[in-house]
């Protein structure tokens, strides 16, 4: 393969050729919702077929259009799981290996489903645009007069009505169709987001959510709105009586977490950050998402809110942030690639060792 | 750079009106439009640092800083250390803030070696061809 990027077109083949080739453990799922550029898109589901019910992870990537490189870490990490398990053998990321006993009980005990392209529209965009430019364009391609495009990860349906739910100028989210940071005209407005929702709703073994984006080198886990506690449930996302005071530490607000769920996080973000630095040394930091500014309609805090309005099962979420810019050359990219598969092969071996949890309603 | 060719004098004015909330620099919105290429104003990636939360706020708002992450802070109102995108203009400015440290961490390439690429046409077209991982497969082990 030549050293550049994946194009759209290359992206969605290359996980049909999965499909195809590996069909005894992998099935194409397409996907109900076309963009505004009427561009399909598929998700892959790996499974053994051993055992069932199983938990599943869903890894998600491409939700940004200037972050090239999600999509290949998944369509790589897909090759090697599915290469591995075929050939019963072992997989060796620089200094990390993962023995074959791993591999085999990894695909006995849980399925996976990879979406490495959430956003083809704003991804063909910026392939199109940013090669020679530091920033980029993020957001999908659906026009809005003279403006264009939603932030997918603006566009969930989590305390999505940010001037409803948060307090005025904290939030890391805009109305304005202008700005890059755009949530849309409503929650799951957007053909990209319902697609995401689509797989949450038909998989639902689903208990774990990997989103990549790019580019902090570190692992976030839920929530965004404010800082986590464990000790006073009143303080949470549903509770209305904390409507425009959330994202902001001096009003008192902090976004309930119960202790084991936190303890789960933090185990899980850990193992990712252990075996990423284990490849070539980088130190990846564990985060909350919230920070200084709050984020709201994320699809992390949405799947891991689920289960507290749905009746549906405990979904734990992370984002892994790689990489230092938006598009490394691709040499680095391969490192990184190499990286994050590690990262994601500790955190798919370490989710067979945690309790799954069931609806809070 | 174009930068260095904005004059230290008014890069001081704005600052003074700027700190009087009477000017904030004209340009795009926060978060904003910074997507629509400028080859006269090109962005940079940015690792900032302000001496409290509200000296960052208030530099985001009037340097026009989009924020791509949070790196550190020290609660409660200790340093904070941002990944920011910012115009060149905006650089210029920032860069004069006494209460600013500024390290970039990325600007544009201007050797085409330094340009990712994007494959042409359909490198998966034949139905056999696989994307390459980058794990090295022992077999039986």
């Amino acid at each position: 393969m030549a050293d550049t990027y994946y194009n759209v077109v290359e992206i969605e083949s290359a996980l049909q050729n999965l499909a195809t080739n590996y069909s005894g453990l992998s099935t194409r799922i397409p996907l109900p919702n076309l963009t505004a550029e009427r561009r399909a898109s598929s998700a892959l589901k790996i499974s053994s077929g051993y055992g069932h019910p199983k938990g599943t992870v869903l890894l998600l990537g491409g939700a940004h259009g200037r972050e090239w490189g999600s999509s290949e870490i998944l369509l790589g990490f897909a090759i090697d799981l599915l290469r591995a398990f075929v050939a019963k053998g072992s997989l060796t990321y620089g200094s990390k290996t993962f023995p074959r006993d791993e591999i085999q009980g990894l695909l006995h005990a849980i399925d996976i489903v990879v979406f490495p392209l959430i956003n083809p529209d704003g991804m063909n965009f910026s392939h199109a645009t940013d090669g020679a430019v530091v920033g980029g364009w993020r957001k999908n391609r659906q026009p809005f007069g003279s403006a264009i495009g939603v932030d997918l990860n603006r566009n969930f349906d989590f305390v999505w009505d940010f001037r409803q739910t948060m307090m005025s100028d904290v939030a890391w989210t805009s109305d304005d169709p202008n700005d890059d940071f755009y949530f849309g005209t409503a929650p799951f407005s957007e053909p990209e987001t319902r697609n995401v929702k689509f797989l949450l709703d038909a998989i639902p073994d689903i208990r774990w959510v990997v989103d990549i984006h790019s580019a902090s080198e570190s692992i976030l886990y839920n929530w965004g709105t404010g800082t986590d506690d464990s000790t006073d449930p009143s303080k949470n996302f549903r509770n209305a009586a904390w409507d425009q005071q959330r994202g902001e530490s001096a009003t008192g607000y902090t976004e309930y977490i119960p202790p084991g769920d936190l303890s789960t996080a933090l185990t899980l973000s850990n193992q990712m950050k252990t075996a990423i630095a284990a490849v070539r040394g980088t130190s990846y930091a564990v985060k909350q998402s919230f920070d200084l500014y709050a984020v709201t309609g994320t699809s992390d805090d949405y799947a891991y809110s689920r289960h507290w309005v749905s009746c549906t099962p405990k979904v734990q979420a992370f984002v892994i942030e790689f990489g230092k810019k938006f598009r490394p050359l691709w040499p680095e990219m391969q490192q990184i690639i190499g990286e994050i598969s590690a990262g994601l092969f500790a955190f798919c071996s370490a989710v067979r060792e945690q309790p799954r949890g069931s609806s809070e309603c | 750079m174009y930068h260095n060719k904005v004059s230290r004098r008014a890069a001081a004015a704005f600052l003074l009106l700027s700190r009087l909330g009477r000017m904030v620099l004209p340009l795009a919105g926060v978060g904003a439009a910074l997507a629509a290429p400028d080859p006269a104003d090109p962005e940079v990636l940015a690792r900032v640092t302000f001496p409290n939360q509200r000296a960052f706020r208030d530099a985001v708002k009037k340097f026009r800083l989009e924020v791509v992450r949070i790196l550190a802070f020290e609660k409660p109102d200790g340093p904070v250390t941002a990944l920011v995108l910012m115009r060149t203009t905006a650089l210029t400015f920032v860069k004069q803030d006494p209460l600013a440290r500024v390290e970039i961490v990325a600007e544009p390439p201007t050797d085409p070696a330094d340009v990712p690429r994007v494959g042409k046409g359909n490198r998966f077209a034949d139905p056999h061809s696989l994307p390459e991982g980058q794990g090295i497969l022992r077999k039986g082990r």
